[in-house]
This record gives C-alpha cells, sequence and structure tokens, in this order.
C-alpha cells in the first residue's frame, strides 16, 4: 500500500489503513463508512447523518452545527459536488 | 529515467501550486495571500493556477488536506510500531503540527474568516486525532493507567493546550518553533493530568 494516504472522496476522511478504504479495496476512492457490503455509495443522508455524528462523538460539538459543517464539506466533494 | 508525460506534468504544476501555497500561507496568512503571488512563486501564470483550482478556497481546501494526508501517515506509522499507548499517538500528532507550524497557526487563527468547507475539513481532521487518541486511551484506561475522560473533553483539552502556544508562539518562542522548544514539556504535562 502506498505510504502517503488519501482522501475520501466523499466524506474527506483520510484513509490510514487497507480496512478504511470500501470493500477493504486500496484503489476505492471511498472510505468504508460511505459505502455498503457490496462497495457502493450510500445515501448522502445516511453519510450526512454519520459524519455529523462523527463531529459530536469526537469534538463534543452542537449537534446542528456539526450537520451545517458536515453539508458544507461533503457538497463540494467529488461524489456529491453538482457539476457545473 | 523519469518519463515526462502530461498527466506527470500537470501533477508536478498541482504540487509546486501546493507548495507555493504553503509557504506563502505560513509566511504571511492564509487570508492575506493573492493567488498572483502564489502563482508567481510557483513559477506559473496566474491563469494556470485556475486551471488546477477552480476557486481560491479550492487551493486553501487542497493545502489543508497535505496536512491531513501527513497526519494520517504519522498515524499509520506510529500503527505499524503495533503499540498500544496514548503518548505515542501524540507524538505522532506533535511531528506532523510541527512539521505545518506556521500554517497550522495561521489556520487556526484565521478559521473563522475562511470558507465553510475548509472549517468542516479542519473538524475532520481533528475528528480523526480524537478518534485515534481514544482509541489508545481507551486501552490504557481499562488497565488503569489513564483516568476515565470522555472522548470530546480528552481532545479538547490537549488541543486547547496545543493551540494557546501556536496561536501565541510569538512570545513564548520568539525565535524558534514553539513546537520544538516546547512539545516535550506540554505531552509531559499532558499525560500527567490524564494519569489516575
Amino acid at each position: 500500500m502506498d505510504k502517503n494516504c488519501i482522501s475520501c472522496g466523499s466524506c474527506g476522511m483520510p484513509l490510514e489503513k487497507t480496512e478504511d478504504f470500501a470493500l477493504g479495496d486500496t484503489s476505492s476512492v471511498y472510505c468504508k463508512y460511505c459505502t455498503d457490503e457490496q462497495g457502493q455509495l450510500l445515501s448522502f443522508d445516511t453519510i450526512l447523518t454519520g459524519t455529523t455524528k462523527f463531529y459530536v462523538e469526537s469534538q463534543g460539538v452542537n449537534e446542528e452545527a456539526a450537520r451545517k459543517m458536515a453539508k458544507a464539506l461533503l457538497l463540494d466533494m467529488p461524489a456529491w459536488r453538482v457539476k457545473s | 529515467m523519469k518519463k515526462f508525460t502530461r498527466k506527470t506534468q500537470k501533477l508536478e504544476t498541482r504540487n509546486k501550486l501546493v507548495a507555493a501555497a504553503i509557504k506563502l500561507f505560513s509566511r504571511n496568512g492564509i487570508v492575506s495571500t493573492s493567488t498572483e503571488s502564489i502563482a508567481k512563486a510557483a513559477g506559473v501564470s496566474h491563469g494556470t493556477l485556475f486551471l488546477h483550482f477552480r476557486t481560491r478556497d479550492d487551493l486553501v481546501f487542497a493545502v489543508i488536506t497535505r496536512f491531513g494526508e501527513h497526519l494520517c501517515k504519522a498515524f499509520k506509522e506510529h500503527t505499524e510500531k503495533n503499540i498500544k499507548n496514548l503518548k505515542g499517538v501524540l507524538k505522532a500528532h506533535l511531528t506532523v503540527v510541527e512539521e505545518f507550524e506556521d500554517f497550522y497557526a495561521h489556520l487556526v487563527m484565521e478559521l473563522a474568516l475562511l470558507a465553510p468547507k475548509i472549517k468542516s475539513y479542519f473538524f475532520i481532521v481533528q475528528a480523526t486525532v480524537s478518534h485515534r487518541m481514544f482509541i489508545h486511551a481507551e486501552h490504557e484506561m481499562k488497565l488503569g493507567k489513564i483516568r476515565k475522560i470522555k472522548r470530546p473533553l480528552l481532545f479538547n483539552t490537549w488541543i486547547s493546550l496545543l493551540h494557546y502556544y501556536l496561536i501565541n508562539r510569538e512570545i513564548f518562542s520568539p525565535n524558534q518553533s514553539v513546537m520544538s522548544e516546547k512539545s516535550k514539556e506540554l505531552l509531559e504535562h499532558f499525560l500527567h493530568l490524564v494519569k489516575p
């Protein structure tokens, strides 16, 4: 595996270990938290909820503020960005 | 011999722009650095910069992503050592904060002025640090080596300490990196605080 980390194309989380990638496949551009057991990207709302939870549990931030931050990030990630 | 394809050339220009941005953001701050000066420092035209980054915010985002990925790499190297302790995680964190010290200090001070997606990504990176810290701390809590502390407070206490010294680095360490001078002391102090 490459010594450098890459970030998930859906939630932006840097992927540290092989098992952090979708299906444990390091060629995947998404993380295991953003994909289902077939490696398919989960719905935007599911990922939004998961990312919000990640902010709240890790840093104790307000849930509404966390959701706002998660939305600002996700909407600009390659998986969710509206192509202009 | 290196094969110079259009793709590698594109990647090299992008890397040059990110490296120039890190240098100038570290020296002059993020908000007050112009895209013109970054392009000039990278040796490309102003227009070329926007072929690689749609907006200025995208370039700032690329720089902070670089920080997040270096941090991830440091944690990966720590994981490979297979030592389950909080001290190792904190040391890895300190190494990368020191590497990016000037940029990171500006980032913390200017965060409120930056685009929401940059702020959001910064807190995702912080979430990964908190996550990593707690995995190791929880193990040591079970062994009675560390007091039981809630995950957000464990992380927030650590990061508050670092940020205070970083924001005020000019008075703590006027002539050198505050992290290189104080990190050992801060680490020992924090580990003492969390002892049972």
